[in-house]
């Protein structure tokens, strides 16, 4: 009796170590249909944010009887956990955390570009700083995000310069604390993005050591749960359609569109059109794109950033593009 | 007669040891059972034998014993720091009223501030730098140190106290022989809590702001989606933090069993 007993306890407490994991998968079942994106407050973005200001999204989602839901992240790897935690369905994020999630084992595609902006990826270092270039960062610490796309750009931008990542102190800060250790002068140079950068350079703290002209393109994607795409392709293409519709809206009117943005990205309409101009917002993927993230993928696998292969053509899907007409 | 017993004896302690290790080896059994039947999913818990590698990758490239260095040179400025502090403060409160009464309310407000809540103003006093980190290891190793300290001094036998003041001990001898002696089990329990949250405390110190360290390596790895290497951080810290309690228990038991030999003089 004492043994059963003894038994019983030694598979509850085994089973209460496990728990956590089933507990996951009951709530993932769900009958009404949703879409939940997750994405960054940023500029790289724009045509969502006016799509979603002008409810367009809601409209082509209420066709379907599907609900729309909206998360917001300070990163990209942070959307990656929501991700894998099974908390959305569509993630907006540079083509280096699209990457690492991949490469990590999500069963995610890629099936549209948001933009493509070099300039608006920069390696800042203090206004009042005596560094001139990249070389001399040897031995300074320089504050980065791991697994976003800037820390991609920082490794491109290092082996342009003949530095290595172990060359630098590199310190882990989150993206505000990066803005605020420039000014105090506790990091030598913080590796940052849009719009951070208009909004520190103009608060007078920084300046820009180099941007991502001629280093990285600055892709991000549209990622999808390729499980959610399969069973829903009608809700994917109705985003897709929504995000080209304020594409087109951006270029046609750009004063318009700014007012529209500014509502959700913490920059003035003013700020934004200067902003707008160092992105491309042409969600299409051309074959030169997906060379670009076979390029990606071949650096950051070397600079053991991800450790296993990602298949880029089985990786990007633009047969939703075409379903949408976008091409 | 003699010979089956001392069988019996040896069946007892292999008895004993298997039970000290069957939960543990229970639980990483059912684990690499679930990933070898494929019900785990390796997103969110990745398979033992994956843990297990990369666990064997960086113990032979060494930068788990960077990091490994790097925390416990942390851990040991400032719970050496606390623990100073935390005596002599404990110390002088315990036998001073007055000192007593000004510092107990402080004291009663402070303590329930968990260190995590004061990494903000760490970062904006001392930096992102060693001093942020060394404070907040402080912060967490001081209050129980200086707790166990007073406590031990007002647990002290009060007869003890009223013959060695009808006695006429001096002041010296009374706090060297009397005090000092009477408050080290209680301190040496302080000591070993405050250690256990130090050594928490430099985890959560370097998952914010750090570029070495163990909690450095699992904010690290998070963000590059590699849980593998995230449990490898997890392990790490276990191990040492039960390595560093059994370090402090051993030598518990050897000063205070000279204690105990002392009393019985």
């Amino acid at each position: 009796m004492k043994k059963i007993l003894k038994i019983i306890l030694l598979i509850s407490i085994i089973a209460l170590v496990f728990a956590p994991l089933g507990y996951g998968k009951v709530q993932r079942g769900n009958a009404a249909k949703e879409l939940r994106i997750a994405l960054q407050p940023i500029p790289f973005y724009a045509p969502l944010f006016i799509a979603k200001q002008q409810g367009w999204l809601e409209a082509e989602l209420k066709q379907e009887k599907a609900k729309l839901k909206w998360h917001f992240f300070l990163s990209g790897p942070a959307v990656n956990e929501a991700f894998a935690a099974g908390q959305i369905d569509i993630g907006l994020m540079g083509d280096t955390p699209a990457l690492i999630a991949r490469a990590s084992g999500q069963d995610l595609r890629i099936v549209s570009l948001a933009a493509s902006g070099p300039k608006a990826q920069a390696l800042a270092i203090p206004k009042n700083s005596n560094i001139k270039s990249v070389k001399e960062l040897k031995g300074k610490r320089v504050a980065v995000i791991k697994g976003t796309g800037v820390h991609h750009f920082l490794a491109l931008a290092f082996q342009k310069n003949g530095l290595k990542f172990n060359d630098v102190q590199i310190v882990n800060l989150q993206i505000e604390d990066i803005g605020a250790a420039l000014t105090s002068g506790n990091v030598e140079a913080g590796a940052i993005w849009e719009p951070y950068i208009t909004q520190w350079v103009e608060n007078g703290g920084i300046r820009i050591l180099t941007d991502g002209t001629g280093i990285k393109r600055g892709l991000s994607v549209i990622l999808v749960s390729n499980k959610f795409a399969v069973q829903n392709p009608a809700l994917v293409n109705a985003l897709l359609k929504a995000y080209q519709r304020g594409y087109e809206f951006l270029k046609a009117a750009p004063q318009q569109a700014a007012e529209l943005v500014a509502k959700e990205v913490n920059l003035t309409p003013k700020q934004l059109l200067q902003v707008f101009t160092k992105f491309n917002y042409w969600p299409g993927i051309s074959d030169a794109d997906i060379d670009d993230l076979k390029k990606s993928e071949e650096f950051m696998r070397d600079q053991k950033i991800i450790r296993s292969k990602v298949d880029i053509d089985a990786f990007v899907d633009r047969r939703y593009l075409q379903a949408a007409g976008i091409k | 007669m003699y010979r089956k017993l001392r069988l019996w004896q040896t069946s007892t302690d292999l008895k004993k040891i298997f039970l000290y290790f069957s939960l543990a080896l229970g639980v990483l059994f059912v684990w690499q059972v679930l990933g070898v039947i494929g019900w785990l999913n390796p997103v969110i818990i990745p398979s033992l034998s994956t843990v297990f590698r990369s666990f064997g990758e960086y113990l032979s490239s060494g930068e788990l014993f960077r990091h490994i260095g790097v925390s416990i040179i942390r851990v040991l400025e400032g719970f050496g720091l606390a623990a100073t502090l935390g005596i002599g403060l404990g110390l002088a409160i315990g036998l001073s009223r007055t000192l007593d009464r000004m510092t107990d309310l402080l004291i009663q407000i402070l303590k329930p501030i968990p260190p995590i809540a004061w990494i903000p103003l760490a970062i904006i006093w001392f930096g992102i730098g060693e001093a942020s980190k060394i404070f907040i290891i402080f912060i967490g190793a001081f209050y129980p140190i200086l707790i166990s300290v007073i406590d031990g001094i007002r647990r002290i036998d009060p007869k003890l106290i009223e013959l060695a003041k009808i006695l006429e001990v001096p002041r010296r001898r009374f706090i060297k022989d009397l005090i000092l002696l009477g408050i080290l089990p209680p301190v040496m329990t302080g000591l070993r809590v405050g250690l256990g949250i130090a050594w928490m405390c430099v985890v959560a110190a370097e998952l914010i702001a750090a570029s070495e360290g163990v909690g450095y390596l699992i904010m690290d790895a998070r963000q590059l989606s590699q849980s593998d290497v995230v449990i490898v951080g997890m392990f790490t810290i276990g191990v040492i933090g039960k390595l560093m309690d059994s370090l402090l228990r051993w030598l518990n038991k050897r000063i205070l069993v000279w204690n105990v030999t002392y009393l019985g003089d």
